[in-house]
């Protein structure tokens, strides 16, 4: 072992002072300090900031690293070099000692870009946070520079031409790399955007990247296994006996690596086929109308403590003879035990579940996704996995998804925490907690998470979701701010506070009025992109949560909040309206203009930095007077919205911030599922102006 | 016998014998091996090295086989090279440790230190290889053979690229470590063999064609070596029918001194007998073995 750890030592000192390396070295490091400028740090968090470096160390190593580490692989492989195979140390240990230096050698030759970027961290985040983002690099990059040098050894031992080889491994990586991203793809070594959420603690992508990184840490093993049998045949050298033990557990381990490769492998795709169902539209259309025909429908479910569903069942009656078993909606990840259908009046059926509830791609992509599947808005309705528990009272945790629950009873291991939950009774029998509902009327049924930071800010409650990527002062700016201004300016509910709970993976954001939760969506996410734009573009973003909760209440308004989020860019969040919404403009989309300005009067009453609201209306008025296509509009609205939008800012110019707040009021009662038509709109304007002023003015 | 090979024989996919039936064996003390490129010396010492496996036949070094006691072959010899990798980023001082760790050896700096001392690199033992001159660079590699203190030395072209004084203060050298040591000095340069010993091998294209003592070879050749002065018009015609050792062109007198061996029994008139030496023998054996194979 000593002479191992000094062999090691003399080959790591051999890499590293090789100054073709540092090249590398010096490269990543530009790269990480010209992508990530420290002037765009305080936008930011350190995982954010971490997450976005390691990325694109990651890209540079997959395909400069294969030219470096094939040039030190190789490089006694040369003919003639006989006076180092003619060692026993040398040759019988060379292909584990090359990996090994590979590895280590890589991590001293980002040891800078780490430094520097760790000492910014601390800077700009606190030593918590930085510390907090180290195992960050150790998920992004361990597993594909293992791969990366499990590749090299086994390719270059069968090319053992170095200039060759490099080509042969940069040409497979870069295509590799160049793939469109595929989550369950088995040949992306590197973690796909989306499944950063996963490195924020929580999250759908969790599981596929647990599942991922494991199979990138046993196919390079399995991959350097096979190269130690090539060694022998190809290494110049004549193999000196191996003990029958060594030759055994060599086998072992090459059988085993294959083996957790095809397991994780299978579980990553099998995982990724459970993701990626679609919503079933007709299914739910059917189910709509029959949801009529129950007389009762009754559910009963036990959790267990992981999350999954250990037994459920649903107990519908109906009054007639329509056929329910084509009318489940359960999730993909659920497996239905039992289906019974006992004859009478009324007709009695049971379906008796189980399994792991796996919540759809479709549902919380932000890329592109058809317009009629974003706007059944968050369809799973739940999310259960350990640490986080939610559950609505429509969704698909019960196979008639769309169908109002007379009764529901809920058992579920007591040690969870229970943040919110809206139970007619509660009661606690040993180690079971059961939660019972009868004639639930709250969309909210239940949120859990056993790691929520609850912070108390005045009468109101904000339950902030673990590690949620943010800055301490960003989450009471962001979602406090908003939240109590929105109050302020149009809050009709008198008396006790408000519960703030953003969470993970809703689409819009929700105002649960008898319970006085807020439920909005857990902007942490952005951290699944390269830079969120600005803090005023994320300080709008997450004001536009608030001011829409409110707007749409208990209803949800999923075509109000698809004009409002476009989901079409994938690249950032905003609230650019693409094509689509121009096809919506003939059915009027005046409530666009009318809450996004609402929203810039919110996010320049919390004094974000950055933000200018007459800059940004000149900009519009701009456009309107030059006539310039609405691709120019800094959130792309349409001619006639940017008309209304102009039409607000002129009213509120005139008459007051109070008088918009009105308006803004007014216009909420007279909205019919939370759209309202630009006649309508012009008409309070009409009333609001005569009021305040005392002179009509026409529309 | 410290090396001993049984009818070794080494043949390539395409067919092509690195080796063929060669049987040798040898003693302490310095041994020549000569021969052309190609001949095969190379692959041999890889075989003894236990880095090549043989085809047919076995060999053993120290009492081990090369084959199935690598480890322990490899423990009792010391390669120098023809080609090598001296690590241009490690001094001489690291490379020497490194590679007595390789061997399994943990040396002392003193140790270190005084093997530097023995090829004459004490000096220069912080200063990195690559800023080394060939000499330099071909007394480290000799060093680095030495440093576990083998029993057997395999040195595979270790002057050429030497300027004159290296090359005479390896010889130098390889007498000395021929003292208490088998040494293996293969190469195609014949001053060097003759400088430093008088036991020789040789092999051409894979065959063992003589094993023996020097003098016992140039008996052989006695009386086949000739001097002549031959007219430079007769040249051509004198070329065809002798076998050509050495000439040199006489500007002046416009002819050419032949050393030759004559292709027939008839040696050409005017002609001088010469003591042949190796040089000649190796250019007769070689010549000999030509024609036989021709044959």
């Amino acid at each position: 072992m000593k002479i191992f750890l000094r062999s090691f030592t003399a080959q790591w000192k051999l890499f590293v002072r090789d100054k073709v390396n540092w090249l590398f070295s010096l490269l990543v490091l530009v790269v990480a300090l010209v992508t990530n400028p420290i002037s765009e740090l305080p936008k930011t968090t350190a995982l954010g900031y971490i997450e976005n470096i390691a990325r694109i160390t990651g890209y540079i190593a997959c395909l400069l690293f294969v030219i470096l580490y094939l040039r030190f692989f190789l490089n006694e492989t040369a003919k003639g070099h006989n006076h180092l195979w003619s060692r026993n140390a040398f040759g019988d240990d060379y292909l584990i000692l090359k990996a090994g230096v590979g590895i280590a050698g890589f991590l001293t030759l980002i040891s800078p870009t780490v430094c520097l970027t760790f000492v910014l961290s601390v800077a700009f985040f606190g030593i918590a946070n930085a510390l907090s983002a180290i195992w960050v690099w150790v998920i992004i990059l361990l597993p594909p520079v293992c791969f990366v040098i499990g590749l090299c050894s086994l390719i270059g031992l069968l090319i053992n031409h170095g200039l060759i080889a490099s080509g042969v491994i940069v040409i497979y990586l870069g295509f590799v790399l160049a793939r469109p991203v595929d989550l369950g793809n088995l040949l992306i070594f590197m973690p796909s955007l989306q499944m950063n959420s996963a490195l924020i603690g929580f999250g759908p992508e969790t599981e596929m990247l647990i599942y991922q990184r494991l199979f990138y840490v046993c196919v390079p093993l399995f991959l350097l296994t096979i190269a130690v049998f090539i060694t022998d045949l190809r290494l110049p050298r004549v193999k000196p006996k191996h003990s029958w033990i060594a030759v055994s557990a060599m086998a072992v381990l090459s059988v085993a690596a294959l083996s957790l490769s095809v397991y994780w492998g299978s579980k990553l795709l099998n995982l990724q086929r459970l993701r990626s169902v679609e919503p079933n539209l007709q299914t739910r259309q059917n189910l709509e109308s029959a949801c009529a025909d129950f007389q009762s429908y009754r559910l009963h479910l036990e959790l267990s403590a992981d999350g999954a569903i250990a037994s459920g069942l649903a107990e519908v009656e109906l009054s007639s003879g329509r056929d329910l078993s084509a009318l489940s909606l359960l999730n993909a990840g659920l497996a239905v035990d039992r289906f019974e259908v006992r004859d009478g009046d009324p007709i009695r059926i049971e379906l008796q579940y189980h399994g792991r509830f796996v919540v759809p791609y479709y549902a919380y992509s932000v890329y592109g996704l058809p317009k009629e599947i974003e706007q059944i808005g968050y369809a799973p309705g739940a999310y259960l996995e350990k640490n986080l528990i939610f559950l609505q009272k429509l969704g698909e945790w019960h196979p008639y998804t769309l169908c109002s629950p007379d009764e529901i009873t809920l058992i579920l291991p007591a040690d969870i925490t229970i943040n919110y939950n809206s139970a007619d009774t509660e009661s606690i029998d040993g180690d079971m907690r059961r939660l019972q509902w009868q004639q639930a009327s709250d969309h909210i049924l239940l949120i859990a998470g056993a790691k929520y930071q609850i912070e108390e800010q005045e009468n109101d409650q904000i339950y902030l979701s673990p590690n949620p990527g943010l800055r301490e002062e960003d989450r009471n700016e962001q979602y406090g701010t908003f939240f109590r201004l929105m109050r302020q300016h149009l809050d009709d509910v008198e008396g006790s506070g408000f519960t703030l709970i953003p969470l993970p993976l809703i689409k819009q954001s929700f105002l649960e009025s008898q319970a006085l939760s807020l439920i909005i969506p857990e902007r942490s996410r952005q951290i699944d992109y390269i830079w969120p734009d600005d803090m005023a573009r994320y300080s709008e973003n997450v004001a536009m949560d608030v001011l829409l909760a409110w707007w749409c209440r208990q209803q949800a308004c999923p075509d109000l909040a698809y004009g409002l989020f476009s989901r079409g860019s994938g690249i950032d969040y905003s609230y650019e309206i693409g094509e689509e919404a121009s096809e919506a403009e003939e059915e009027d989309t005046s409530s666009l203009p009318l809450l996004y300005y609402a929203v810039l009067k919110l996010v320049e009453e919390s004094e974000v930095s950055g933000f200018d609201r007459e800059a940004l209306m000149d900009s519009y008025s701009s456009l309107l007077r030059n006539k310039l296509p609405w691709l120019y509009s800094p959130f792309s609205f349409t001619p006639k919205n940017v008309e209304t939008l102009i039409m607000l800012y002129d009213f509120d110019l005139q008459y007051g911030s109070e008088a918009f707040w009105d308006l803004f009021l007014m216009a909420y009662e007279k909205a019919n599922e939370g759209w309202i038509e630009k006649n309508v709109l012009l008409e309070l304007i009409g009333t609001l102006s005569e009021q305040t002023s005392g002179i009509e003015t026409g529309p | 016998m410290i090396i001993q090979t049984h009818s070794l024989t080494k043949q390539y996919k395409a067919g092509v014998f690195a080796l063929r039936d060669v049987n040798l064996a040898m003693d302490e003390g310095v041994y020549g091996l000569l021969g052309p490129n190609g001949a095969g010396k190379t692959t041999l010492i890889g075989i003894l090295a236990g880095l090549i496996q043989p085809t047919v036949g076995r060999a053993t070094v120290c009492g081990f086989d090369t084959q199935r006691q690598v480890s322990e072959v490899r423990k009792n010899i010391g390669i120098i090279p023809q080609e090598y990798l001296l690590y241009p980023e490690f001094s001489a001082y690291e490379f020497l440790d490194y590679m007595a760790l390789l061997s399994g050896l943990d040396l002392s700096r003193q140790t270190i230190m005084r093997l530097l001392e023995e090829v004459n690199l004490a000096s220069v033992a912080k200063k990195k290889t690559k800023s080394f001159s060939g000499g330099m660079k071909q007394r480290l590699v000799v060093a680095q053979a030495l440093a576990h203190d083998p029993q057997v030395l395999f040195a595979d072209e270790p002057t050429s690229g030497l300027d004159p004084e290296e090359r005479v203060r390896f010889r130098n050298m390889f007498s000395d470590l021929g003292l208490r040591r088998t040494v293996l000095l293969s190469t195609h340069i014949t001053e060097d063999i003759t400088a430093v010993t008088n036991r020789l091998s040789i092999l051409h294209k894979g065959r063992l064609i003589f094993s023996g003592n020097i003098p016992e070879l140039l008996d052989q050749c006695r009386g086949k070596v000739w001097e002549r002065t031959v007219a430079r018009e007769d040249w051509a015609t004198f070329k065809d029918h002798n076998l050509i050792l050495s000439f040199v062109h006489e500007a002046e007198t416009h002819s050419v001194i032949a050393r030759y061996s004559p292709l027939s029994s008839m040696v050409t008139e005017g002609s001088t007998p010469l003591t042949p030496n190796l040089e000649d023998a190796y250019m007769l054996l070689i010549s000999q073995h030509n024609s036989e194979q021709a044959e």
